[in-house]
């Protein structure tokens, strides 16, 4: 089920007047089988694959609490090895496979797992990852083992971020499942618009983009050198709109009943240098790589060699979390470079890199900067083999003899600048969906509601995040 | 106030839920609206069935719902074959299950592709037994092979027996039936249309569909990726038909083997036919309109002609692309991917010339 389509439109409206007309003792148990019932719509059988991490983390969770020392740590071992074993299985497996079988030719002989036939569940990367913040956060003392069953499945399983995220941590979200939350009109308002500001990426920006940016990619061998530097443009756009799309629906449900989710994106493509970009790039992730993998490897308080190299191994593991396939860990191994060059710029002229910033004119061309160095990224994230990759630099940069042929007329493609611009605006002056207020809110509402349906390309397109 | 709205929101999501989930919901509700022609009514077939998926204004135009009257003179003497069609809705939106339409046919028994029947082959009964199988050009690539006949014509085929499965393709079939199962319990395989239908399929709504389309199709130059415009702006096709990168499309470039494979498969659906009970089997391949209305710059590949003219076909082939090449534009809708009660007509007239010279 996915959110921009009629069953989630009508469950959204079943689960919400329920869960208010409910009383507030049976109300997580309401989004309990809800959440099961959306998770089933996809595979039902990968339920039982979230149940099994479920169950291992509940009691992981209480007797890390009850233990301390060796036993404590094995505890945390063997949950963080459950999940990650999950994870290995479903989502490296093929991958690992396929590099023993490479590596193994190489050196003359032939090498091969046992094969499975298994489908990526979807979503597994984020529920996996917000199961370990859990018992991370046990383990660390930050967090009470959760005693109620239901209440921490809950947390793991919660409809809106369950295959998208937000990535949450305990601390933000399991109290929230005992309090009650009272009909608030103003955050019910604010809730609804922000879903429809959501669907609005998606399907009036994102999937329009997706109309030259999928065909583009996908016959690169017959594109001229302008329709690829277009279509990575576009990408940009269409990945930030999808992804930040789909994080505005997921907030924006959790908060008409009254849940406060983490903000995941704060116009990214404003940043001024790629450690800003991934302060406000799906910040749920870059908080919990931050938070337990750089911070547990020294963080920046260890000699420089040893910080550039936390800061790869963050990216290239940021890489790997996206995808089982190489192209992504070169696309987590360039960010890390960008930004270890950077840093090293920096090092050399801390004076000079100081002083430019307080120009606005050098504020935005370190925006267009950042920008473009984080466009090249994309480009590995959305072509998997290197034949791919090379012949689409090689024909930015040598040019090819074939006219310009767009996969979208050209009033589609002013449209799509219009959006993309107004987007921009709409970012750049932050009062975006902050400033719902009764006056307004029918407005607003129903501008965008009108917008979405005049404007919207309606394919049921997956989010491309569901992939992860 | 709010506990109203809540209850109000509840029980109306809960009931357009529950309809389109259900098979008894949608057959009420699609009777219903279908029955009407009012602002309540479904607005999808009644202007085309593209028409139904594109919403283009300059399409709405009201389709001939009527079937094609049965002749006048019916003459009782000649009717020595019982009639099996296996067909598509070329044949069953166009003609009613009735013999009379046909020449030298005592009964009639009509079987649709779009369901999979257990049919039996039918016994002797003093009456000669006549086949006919008949296919539009874009579904013929994947319908006409006799895996998919006698899918259709004959007991289902038995399935693969559970002990020729490995131990892991044992379990691996036990959880995807459970998955299946658990799934088509729980939700309708076709909600998500069924909710389209419940929701907006209403002739109030249909300026605002069409103004929508018009729209997407004047300023972007867009419609509905399933339908495209002909190259003259009058008449509606289905994409599938048009696209030369698709199986389904009349502008596919056709490779000698393709024609040949084709061949090949209605020999065989012949020879089986003959061999378990019929005595004639017929066949009939219904161009794509694209490839008869001439509406478009490109050549068609002539697929029909290719296999009707192969030398070692040696079926009986009924190929009406000729016929209905005459005075094109009257015998297909402008909004709709079938043909018009003419078209219809001229199909029927040279089927029973094919009848008439049976033995």
């Amino acid at each position: 089920m996915v959110f921009n389509s009629l069953q989630f439109l009508v469950f959204f409206g079943i689960i919400t007047s329920a869960y208010f007309l409910l009383h507030p003792k049976f109300r997580w148990l309401l989004l309990l089988v809800a959440s099961c019932y959306f998770y089933m719509a996809f595979v039902p059988m990968y339920l039982g694959i979230l149940g099994f991490t479920i169950f291992i983390d509940y009691f992981a969770g209480i007797y890390l609490e009850r233990f301390e020392g060796l036993q404590k740590k094995l505890f945390l071992a063997a949950s963080l090895l459950a999940n990650i074993g999950v994870l290995a299985i479903f989502k490296y497996y093929h991958f690992i496979d396929q590099n023993i079988e490479w590596l193994s030719e190489s050196l003359g002989t032939h090498v091969q797992l046992p094969v499975l036939e298994m489908i990526l569940p979807i979503g597994l990367s984020f529920h996996t990852f917000q199961a370990m913040s859990y018992t991370i956060e046990v383990y660390r003392g930050h967090q009470k083992a959760e005693r109620n069953f239901g209440i921490y499945s809950l947390y793991v399983m919660f409809y809106p971020q369950l295959v998208a995220g937000p990535i949450e941590r305990p601390q933000n979200l399991l109290h929230q499942f005992y309090e009650v939350h009272a009909w608030d009109w103003n955050r019910v308002k604010s809730g609804l618009l922000q879903m429809a500001a959501g669907i609005f990426k998606k399907v009036v920006i994102a999937d329009r983009l997706a109309l030259l940016v999928d065909p583009t990619y996908e016959h690169i061998q017959d594109q001229s050198s302008g329709a690829l530097v277009l279509a990575a443009f576009f990408y940009s756009f269409q990945i930030y709109c999808d992804f930040s799309g789909y994080s505005d629906v997921a907030i924006g449900a959790a908060r008409v009943m009254g849940f406060k989710l983490m903000d995941n994106f704060n116009a990214p493509y404003f940043a001024k240098s790629l450690p800003e970009f991934w302060r406000r790039w799906h910040i749920s992730l870059s908080t919990w790589f931050k938070d337990y993998v750089y911070f547990s490897l020294g963080g920046n308080r260890v000699a420089v060699p040893k910080w550039y190299f936390n800061i790869m191994v963050v990216f290239i593991l940021s890489g790997i979390w996206h995808g089982a396939s190489w192209n992504f860990v070169i696309w987590g191994a360039l960010h890390g470079i960008f930004q270890v060059i950077g840093l090293s710029i920096n090092r050399v002229f801390p004076s000079l890199a100081a002083e430019a910033q307080k120009q606005i004119w050098v504020q935005w061309l370190y925006r267009i900067l950042t920008f473009t160095l984080v466009t090249f990224a994309w480009v590995f994230f959305r072509l998997k083999h290197f034949t791919e990759v090379k012949q689409f630099f090689s024909t930015i940069v040598i040019g090819t003899e074939k006219g310009l042929v767009l996969a979208m007329s050209l009033q589609e493609i002013i449209l799509s600048l219009c959006l993309i611009i107004s987007l921009c605006w709409w970012e750049y002056r932050q009062n975006i969906l902050h400033k719902a207020n009764q006056g307004s809110f029918a407005w607003q509402f129903s501008f965008l509601v009108l917008a979405i349906y005049f404007l919207g390309v309606f394919s049921l397109k997956q989010f491309i995040y569901f992939q992860f | 106030m709010r506990r109203i709205i809540a209850l109000f929101v509840f029980l109306f999501s809960s009931a357009i839920l529950i309809i389109s989930s259900s098979e008894k919901g949608m057959h009420w509700i699609t009777q219903g609206r279908y029955a009407r022609n009012d602002v309540w009514g479904a607005d999808k077939y009644r202007f085309g069935d593209l028409y139904g998926i594109s919403y283009l204004s300059d399409f709405r135009i009201e389709k001939d719902t009527q079937l094609l009257p049965l002749p006048e003179k019916i003459d009782s003497a000649l009717k020595d074959y019982d009639l099996t069609i296996l067909g598509d809705s070329y044949l069953y939106s166009s003609f009613q299950v009735n013999p009379a339409y046909f020449n030298r046919v005592k009964s009639l028994q009509f079987y649709r592709w779009s369901d999979t029947q257990t049919h039996l082959i039918p016994a002797k009964m003093g009456n000669k037994q006549v086949l006919l199988i008949e296919c539009v050009e874009r579904n013929m690539w994947d319908r006409m092979n006799l895996a998919d006949t006698r899918l259709r014509l004959d007991h289902p085929m038995p399935e693969k027996l559970v002990q020729d499965r490995s131990v892991k393709e044992s379990i691996l079939y036990q959880l995807d039936r459970f998955d299946a199962g658990v799934k088509k319990a729980i939700y309708h395989p076709t909600l998500e249309s069924n909710l389209d239908f419940v929701l907006f399929n209403l002739g109030i709504l249909g300026w605002i569909k069409e103004l929508k389309a018009d729209f997407t199709w004047r300023i972007l130059g867009r419609t509905n990726p399933d339908v495209c415009v002909s190259q003259d702006g009058k008449f509606l096709y289905l994409e599938e038909t048009v696209n030369p990168e698709k199986k389904t499309s009349s502008f596919r470039p056709l490779e000698p083997n393709q024609v040949d494979l084709m061949v090949k498969n209605l020999q065989e659906i012949e020879s089986y036919y003959l061999s378990n009970g019929y005595d004639e089997v017929i066949f009939s391949l219904i161009p794509n309109p694209v490839a008869v209305l001439g509406t478009e710059l490109n050549a068609p590949n002539l697929a029909l002609e290719k296999i009707k003219l192969h030398p070692k076909l040696g079926v009986k082939l009924l190929d009406p692309s000729k016929a209905l090449k005459q005075n094109a534009r009257m015998n297909f809708y402008q909004s709709d991917s079938h043909w018009t009660l003419r078209g219809a007509q001229i199909w029927l007239k040279e089927f029973n010339q094919v009848l008439d010279k049976l033995p």
